[in-house]
């Protein structure tokens, strides 16, 4: 037998006996994750012990806003619902960090569903892992609440190798109801192709609004950027004119002045 | 006809019912029985097509390269009956019964059931890895489909493997992981232990408040239903804790969460309705073997092409 396969059968034979003397049933503390193997492994290597899986929930029923067939304009009773609502259950999910005594919470993530049932209900989500830190510090973020970030363990691992914690999400909400065409502009254009001023304009304005909000918030935490931002737009259930921008993100800043960041090295993966 | 591997000949109909006595007796039903008997027998012997599984190549390689090596595929699945209809929603109509707010009410019967029910589908599964030999299952897949009325079907399909050396558990391991996964999790001193599952099922009865909160014209919480969907989420965490520590877990990787919303009539006030909210946690707990257990090399920066 070679050495290789020694050190290999000597290795499932350790992991087999620590199976053969457990103890079921036995009192203790025991936690849940929503990491994956990798992320797990990566933030333990980061030098974080998992606390917990913590959640918040919120069912948000959404107002009704009267909204003119031909303008383009914010939804602001829709926007507001949708932030509100994103809000509480993240401050949910906080407070559970809180009790666990965390420096922060990783892999976030924020889900909303429209139910069928009930006219205009939604359930907002938000799940992630708290974290403390093994070296006894405080990662806590300015306002005294532990950091949120909705980096895979993976992100979060490479961002602190790179001198930098991350401080909170950020995120921004626009609902715009995007103005019909009039029959005229219909007729105007017919075969043509042409830039449609009214829909790129509409679509325009409710991105940078949700992305200047986003970037107020991050102000708000003196953050010194903003790291992993998604842009999405959902139409929910409120028919192809009415659209959610939504922007969210991780600040960030540096944890030193002198931080530098590693050389990364060129690899072919030979896997897909 | 068939001839099992003793030599005796059963027709399609006594198999049926000879599988089904041996299932209400807790045991695996004739033909997983004869499967399983018929494998054990080939690996032993040293036949070649001694294995099956359904690992993917990168699995199959990253399990031998921790001292694992498959035997099988292994199955497990029991069919439940699930309702909510036994339990009523706590409010009773008549004086006040229906302007105070309405409670979320746990159903700890059907909660127990659907518990029953995937702990029964993964101790088959469990023994017809222990039938093979085999020290554990990796990469099981748990399905939830549902099946006639209230019907639930858990089904668990996994491999079972079994480690180079000659200790055994006492049990074997059942986990959710792909190979790579178990591999990566060996090899920095963890052990998966078992699959584990969390579940809350709760009942609320649509109270005034909920139906004007719904109908409203203003953004508004429906704090029945958050309450509702909160006490669910609860549960389930708490019966997966449990479930972990049944096992001896230490940690428990969470794969999958589910929320399963329902409307139905109420039982107990003319024209009600009630919402039933069942949530699920599934997930592997697993415990570390080493004194020390991290990362045997420090991760690699590296930039992809």
């Amino acid at each position: 037998m070679s050495l290789e396969s020694t050190a290999q059968s000597s290795l499932s034979q350790e992991a087999m006996a620590r199976l053969a003397e457990l103890r079921p049933d036995k009192k203790g503390h025991i936690f849940t994750s929503d990491l994956s193997v990798n992320e797990f492994l990566l933030v333990k290597q980061a030098g974080f012990t998992p606390l917990g899986l913590v959640l918040g929930t919120s069912v948000y029923h959404c107002g009704f806003q009267f909204q003119r067939w031909g303008k383009n304009q914010e939804l602001d009773v829709l926007s507001q619902a949708m932030y509100h609502a994103r809000e509480l259950a993240m401050a949910r999910m906080q407070a559970e960090a809180d009790v666990l005594g965390a420096d922060g919470i990783v892999g976030v993530r924020l889900e909303v569903e429209f139910k069928e049932w009930g006219s205009d209900a939604a359930e907002f989500l938000a799940v992630g892992t708290a974290v403390k830190a093994d070296d006894g510090k405080s990662w806590r973020n300015d306002q005294g609440h532990p950091f949120t970030s909705d980096l895979s363990g993976q992100d979060f691992w490479t961002l602190l190798q790179a001198g930098y914690a991350p401080l909170g999400m950020v995120m921004g909400v626009c609902v715009y109801h995007v103005a019909h065409r009039t029959f005229g502009n219909i007729l105007s254009n017919l075969g043509q192709n042409t830039e449609l001023p009214q829909f790129t304009q509409a679509l325009y304005d409710a991105r940078e609004l949700a992305m200047a909000r986003m970037q107020k918030e991050a102000e708000a935490l003196s953050a010194e950027g903003i790291v992993g931002v998604q842009l999405d737009q959902r139409n929910h259930a409120w028919g192809a004119h009415t659209t959610e921008f939504f922007a969210i993100g991780t600040a960030v800043r540096p944890i030193r002045a002198d931080h530098e960041i590693a050389r990364p090295q060129l690899v072919l993966g030979l896997d897909r | 006809m068939t001839v099992d591997p003793a030599g005796r000949t059963w027709t399609p109909e006594q198999i049926a019912e000879g599988s089904a006595a041996e299932l209400a007796a807790g045991r695996l039903p004739l033909r997983a029985q004869w499967r399983i008997a018929e494998q054990r027998e080939r690996r032993d012997r040293g036949e070649p097509g001694s294995f099956t599984s359904d690992l993917t190549v990168q699995e199959f390689a990253a399990i031998r390269s921790v001292g694992f090596s498959p035997v099988g595929q292994v199955l497990g699945s029991a069919v439940y009956n699930v309702g909510w209809s036994y339990t009523g929603c706590g409010i009773y109509g008549g004086f006040g019964g229906q302007w105070t707010a309405a409670p979320v009410v746990p159903v700890p019967t059907t909660q127990k059931l659907i518990n029953e029910a995937r702990h029964r589908a993964v101790a088959r599964m469990r023994d017809e890895c222990a039938g093979l030999g085999g020290d554990g299952v990796v990469g099981v897949r748990l399905g939830l489909r549902s099946f006639y009325g209230n019907g639930l079907e858990f089904i668990a399909i996994g491999t079972a493997v079994r480690a180079d050396g000659d200790k055994r558990p006492r049990q074997p391991f059942t986990s959710d992981l792909t190979g790579q996964d178990f591999a990566k999790l060996i090899r920095s001193g963890w052990v998966p232990v078992a699959l584990v599952q969390g579940v809350g099922a709760v009942i609320r009865h649509d109270d005034w408040r909920m139906r004007a909160q719904q109908t409203s014209w203003m953004n508004q919480e429906l704090q029945g239903t958050t309450e509702l969907v909160h006490v669910a989420r609860g549960a389930a965490r708490d019966s997966l804790a449990a479930d972990g520590r049944r096992y001896g877990g230490h940690t428990v990787l969470l794969q999958r969460m589910d929320l399963r919303i329902g409307e139905q009539r109420c039982a107990s006030v003319q024209e009600g309705e009630d919402h039933t909210a069942t949530a699920f946690l599934w997930g592997t707990a697993v415990v570390p073997f080493k004194t020390r257990a991290s990362l045997e090399a420090p991760p690699l920066m590296m930039m992809r092409l």
